[in-house]
């Protein structure tokens, strides 16, 4: 049965944080992940009668973030920082909006795939089969790495702190 | 610790990060898209004609048109479509899974060395590459690394079609694409490994 489209105000203030945030897992940087994020937002909206028919529309926005951020990169030919977590730290180890810069740093520790795969998996809520459909690699892949990645967080310093201070 | 509290602590760091665009600016920024779009197919779709009358040809690799039947795409639209883009870029939109092996010539002759296979149930419809194949003397990250720089998806006018954009000049001398396109009851998804190019992997 075909499912009802949603309305795109709906979708946008249900989705945007959390799109947000697995961009920002992704990239490292406040800053260009809101850009990626309001860019492929809007095209969202350019595209919506076919997004809100997509099974995942949340992904479809945060694949198209991180494509957009590939031809930004090209474009612009330099890498995007992956330390901006640190740089943007408060003394008290809290992001200036409230992000907990020391876990997010564990998070861009990680290698991208696995970063990715974590950033899907806490943010979008997808499921093996959604994140490897979203990241263009196989089922098991994704398997593979969200243990790997789990298994780094565990073992990451800053977030073993995180935890006995807890 | 459990998984699931790591990833709940992970979640509670992010909670912070907030998008803090208007929907309005999202709109209007969405509409320019939408306008430029539209010209950008009017323009498409007059120099598509003039090339079509002066030619009488179609130069753009397509795979071989789809049935009329069934719940899939218009007739009138190829299973699979191949198109240079600016930039040394390679867009494949796959619409139905017909004819693999088309698909692989057609990449072939666009200078990508590739294996293709399409896997509409469980089951693929191309026999799986020798273990061989997918020695490439790198380490997982520089693999994952490689295949973020080579293959992204690109924008499929139709959820029921999978758009990939190929970036040619990033695939060292040697190496091969093994590119998987599935189907399921969800739509389509792709996957890629790097194989070594050689006429065992990808073909001649």
């Amino acid at each position: 049965m075909a499912q009802e489209p949603m309305d795109f105000a709906e979708f946008y203030a249900s989705a945007k944080d959390d799109c947000l945030r697995a961009v920002l897992a992704s990239t490292g940087d406040l800053l260009t992940a809101e850009d990626l994020v309001a860019e492929a937002l809007a095209r969202a909206w350019a595209s919506w009668p076919l997004v809100s028919r997509h099974p995942a529309p949340r992904a479809w926005v945060v694949r198209t973030a991180l494509n957009t951020r590939v031809s930004w990169w090209r474009r612009r030919h330099h890498e995007v920082p992956l330390t901006q977590a640190e740089m943007h730290a408060d003394r008290d180890g809290t992001y200036e909006d409230g992000v907990g810069a020391e876990l997010m740093a564990a998070v861009l520790r990680l290698p991208l795939r696995q970063r990715q795969v974590v950033a899907l998996r806490i943010f979008l809520d997808l499921d093996t089969a959604g994140t490897a459909r979203v990241l263009g690699i196989a089922p098991g892949t994704v398997t593979a790495h969200l243990a790997r990645g789990l298994a780094a967080l565990r073992a990451d310093a800053s977030l073993t702190r995180e935890q006995e201070t807890q | 610790m459990t998984d699931d509290e790591l990833l709940s602590a992970v979640r509670e760091s992010f909670a912070g990060a907030r998008l803090n665009a208007p929907l309005d600016a999202t709109i209007q920024r969405g509409r320019t898209l939408r306008a430029r779009r539209r010209r950008g197919g009017l323009a498409a779709a007059i120099v598509l004609a003039a090339g079509l009358t002066v030619a009488g040809l179609l130069s753009r690799a397509t795979g071989q048109p789809a049935p009329a039947a069934g719940p899939t795409p218009p007739a009138s639209l190829a299973a699979w479509t191949v198109t240079k883009g600016p930039g040394h870029t390679v867009t494949i939109l796959v619409r139905q899974l017909r004819d693999p092996a088309g698909l692989r010539r057609t990449l072939r002759a666009d200078g990508i060395p590739a294996a293709v296979a399409f896997q509409g149930g469980l089951l693929s419809d191309t026999p799986p590459l020798p273990r061989t194949c997918r020695d490439v003397h790198m380490s997982d990250t520089a693999n994952a690394d490689l295949q973020g720089r080579i293959i992204g998806p690109g924008m499929a006018p139709d959820p029921r079609a999978v758009a990939l954009v190929i970036h040619t000049a990033e695939i060292p001398r040697g190496i091969g694409l093994n590119l998987t396109v599935q189907a399921d009851k969800s739509g389509y998804g792709w996957s890629l490994g790097l194989v070594r190019a050689s006429p065992a992997c990808t073909g001649s």
